[in-house]
């Protein structure tokens, strides 16, 4: 198994900047739900980020090579799976009945 | 010498201080960390330490990539922080942490400073509790990089804390510490295996802390540590360098839906 807590490569550098202000400002997580494509673009985000983001996938985004906490600032708290039951945020669950 | 007086470890999940609800058994789960947590609080206010030096891991929160330092002691004169309506002001302790400073760099662990620190989750969540039933305390947050690779090695961490052992030991003030390790155990935060938790790699970890070998975990290398979601080891290593192999009493342990909550009291008699 590679390592949970990788090292962030750089091209990814917008995209963890972008996801440590969403964790740190309610502002900015509200704006991000009304005009999403416009909060990115303030962060300068690549498309490449910009895909992973609007794909609103943790697994994709962790075998990107994204760091688990920024995953957890983006989905968990941007798009609100916080909010749903833990069943669903219990993504190891998805893991289990795939194989 | 400054006298290590005593000795603890904890997990510091958010949850601690956010306390979603999810379920009566996870509600319950919690009440029991809070409890271990004022147990950990009224047995440091029996010790009357000077200090508590304070082992714990930023989660790309309080550092960012932009700059982030693998081993980082608090130098400054207040440490401050807020997190789900609580607030924590505590007063640092910037002679003692300025000592182990330069210090440290003199035994070879070339560690940053920061003065002014806005604390996070892994030092809040914990100490909110702890702080309930304690008299008013110092405390000298350190941080030990557990979640950003490359990260120090387990042998590393050990290592460190034998050296801020060595220079405790040969300080000439009277002061007594109580040092405090927050992480863990088993988590996954943010990965696609949350909602897994590793009992078994828990119990490993509890039987070898039980039993006084804690420095066996030092063997433990960064795939075993991640693999098992036990990278935040790295705190309660560097407190186990620092006292040697003394068996740990569990005051709680709770395996829940995404993490095992476990708060340990080392005997250093």
């Amino acid at each position: 198994m590679p390592l949970m807590y990788g090292y962030p490569e750089p091209k990814f550098y917008r995209l963890h900047k972008f996801a440590l202000q969403l964790h740190k400002s309610r502002e900015l997580r509200e704006k991000f739900k009304e005009d999403p494509e416009s909060v990115m673009n303030q962060f300068n985000l690549s498309d490449e980020e910009k895909e992973l983001v609007k794909s609103q996938d943790p697994i994709k985004m962790f075998h990107a090579g994204i760091s688990p906490y920024a995953i957890f600032y983006i989905v968990w708290e941007g798009y609100g799976l916080i909010t749903r039951p833990v069943q669903e945020q219990m993504l190891y669950n998805r893991l289990k009945e795939k194989r | 010498m400054v006298r290590i007086v005593g000795a603890f470890a904890c997990s510091h999940a958010p949850q601690i201080l956010v306390q979603p609800k999810v379920s009566e058994e996870y509600t319950a789960q919690l009440a029991k960390v809070h409890e271990a947590l004022m147990e950990v609080g009224r047995r440091i206010s029996k010790l009357d330490p000077d200090a508590l030096i304070v082992f714990g891991s930023d989660h790309i929160e309080s550092f960012f990539l932009d700059n982030y330092p693998q081993i980082l002691i608090f130098t400054g004169e207040e440490v401050h922080g807020e997190m789900a309506g609580h607030k924590l002001v505590a007063k640092g302790h910037p002679e003692l942490a300025k000592k182990l400073l330069f210090s440290l760099v003199e035994e070879g662990f070339d560690i940053c400073f920061s003065q002014e620190l806005e604390l996070d989750h892994p030092y809040l969540a914990p100490l909110t509790w702890i702080t309930k039933t304690t008299d008013e305390v110092k405390l000298v947050p350190f941080h030990i990089n557990s979640n950003v690779h490359p990260r120090p090695t387990a042998r590393r961490c050990y290592e460190l804390g034998k050296a801020i052992r060595r220079v405790l030991d040969r300080d000439d003030s009277n002061e007594r510490v109580v040092l405090i390790a927050t992480g863990g155990l088993s988590h996954y935060p943010g990965t696609p295996y949350y909602g897994k938790v590793d009992e078994e790699a828990d119990r490993y970890v509890i039987d070898k802390l039980v039993s006084g070998r804690g420095s066996e975990l030092a063997n433990l290398d960064a795939e075993w540590l991640d693999e098992h979601g036990e990278f935040e080891l790295r705190t309660w290593i560097t407190l186990l360098g620092a006292i040697g192999d003394k068996p740990a009493e569990i005051i709680t342990y709770q395996k829940t839906y995404h993490i095992g909550y476990c708060v340990a009291d080392f005997n250093l008699t």
